[in-house]
């Protein structure tokens, strides 16, 4: 916490320093793991010149992408990702896009775009849908 | 330039900035202890002490989401509102003044750096990163965007070319007038409009600071 406080008084201000690589998240339900659809963030319609809740919103959604693929290096086989914060709200995010439950269980991926080839980095738990 | 007006310009600016930022999490129906927070921010025109529960809210925020919530806009709201409540809650008039170098100098350095770092990467000065990140990014960008390379050399002259304002006043706000553009066409293209608000409310800072050097 202690870094973002610091982070905020004393900013880079290197923006755009480096254009990372887009991420795609899919999700398939447990025993159809043939089929995995794409989780679009996106917001559904545009919204106002001045005033975007829900585009500002996606670029939460997906910065808090970026620092979880960052974090995870640090961990063991991916041991523990269920106590990062970026994962746990990234596991909320792609619960809320999945609207019709075909399954009690799903999984979702991370990958990266490179190419426009998607390349695996992470795999989640199989999560319960209704949690919430 | 005094430094009351230069205050009083930043204060409006900055409360409509939060007002922008609190207002699109309201909105999306988060964050429900924002609305006195919202109550207080605009009452702070009238009681500008009052500023610092919008401050407190900002912190509050950095432990809620983790970090920023959008980024470079957050920083800015965050510096600029500091320095605000300092200067409020100061008697001194040094201080008061030095609250208004430090936001100056702060927008000053987001262009400054933001140029030398573009500078010092082949990909932005041959303009092959501004082509990924409207072709490959997850920002909402129109496709169809042409003329990279000229666009990412201009984006990288204009950014480094803020420091003209100590040279000449009104280079400066030929510079400031650009940069307000520059964000108001970002709104369009890239959907950034916490950073129009968020760097226009340094503006009238920018130029106190280009005015006293």
């Amino acid at each position: 916490m202690l870094n973002n406080i610091l982070r905020v008084l004393f900013p880079a201000w290197n923006f755009f320093d480096e254009v990372a690589d887009s991420l795609v998240v899919t999700y398939c339900y447990e025993g159809s793991e043939d089929v995995w659809k794409n989780v679009d963030f996106k917001p559904k319609k545009p919204d106002s010149f001045f005033f975007k809740p829900h585009e500002n919103y996606y670029l939460y959604i997906m910065s808090t992408l970026f620092k979880l693929v960052q974090q995870l290096p640090a961990l063991k086989k991916n041991e523990g990702v269920a106590e990062l914060k970026s994962y746990r709200f990234i596991e909320k995010a792609v619960r809320d896009q999945i609207e019709a439950h075909d399954g009690d269980f799903f999984t979702f991926r991370v990958s990266v775009l490179r190419n426009r080839k998607p390349q695996l980095i992470f795999q989640s738990p199989v999560i319960e849908c209704s949690r919430k | 330039m005094q430094p009351e007006v230069v205050f009083k310009i930043t204060h409006i600016l900055n409360v409509l900035s939060l007002a922008i930022g609190f207002g699109e999490l309201l909105y999306l129906r988060k964050n429900s202890w924002l609305w006195p927070v919202m109550v207080s921010l605009i009452l702070s025109l009238f009681w500008p002490k009052l500023l610092i529960v919008s401050l407190a809210a900002l912190v509050a925020l950095l432990f809620v989401y983790d970090g920023a919530y959008n980024g470079g806009s957050d920083y800015m709201n965050f510096l600029v509102s500091l320095a605000l409540v300092i200067s409020i809650y100061s008697e001194n008039e040094k201080v008061k003044a030095a609250c208004l170098f430090y936001i100056g100098a702060q927008s000053i350095l987001s262009y400054l750096v933001a140029g030398i770092t573009k500078l010092r990467k082949a990909g932005w000065r041959n303009g092959a990163s501004l082509r990924k990140i409207f072709e490959e990014s997850h920002y909402l960008s129109p496709v169809g965007f042409s003329h990279y390379k000229f666009v990412s050399r201009l984006v990288i002259i204009s950014e480094i070319g803020i420091i003209s304002g100590f040279i000449n006043f009104y280079l400066g706000m030929i510079c400031v007038f650009m940069f307000a553009l520059f964000h108001l066409i970002n709104i369009k293209i890239l959907k950034l409009n916490r950073f129009f608000f968020a760097w226009l409310s340094s503006y009238a800072c920018v130029l106190y600071c280009f005015y006293r050097v």
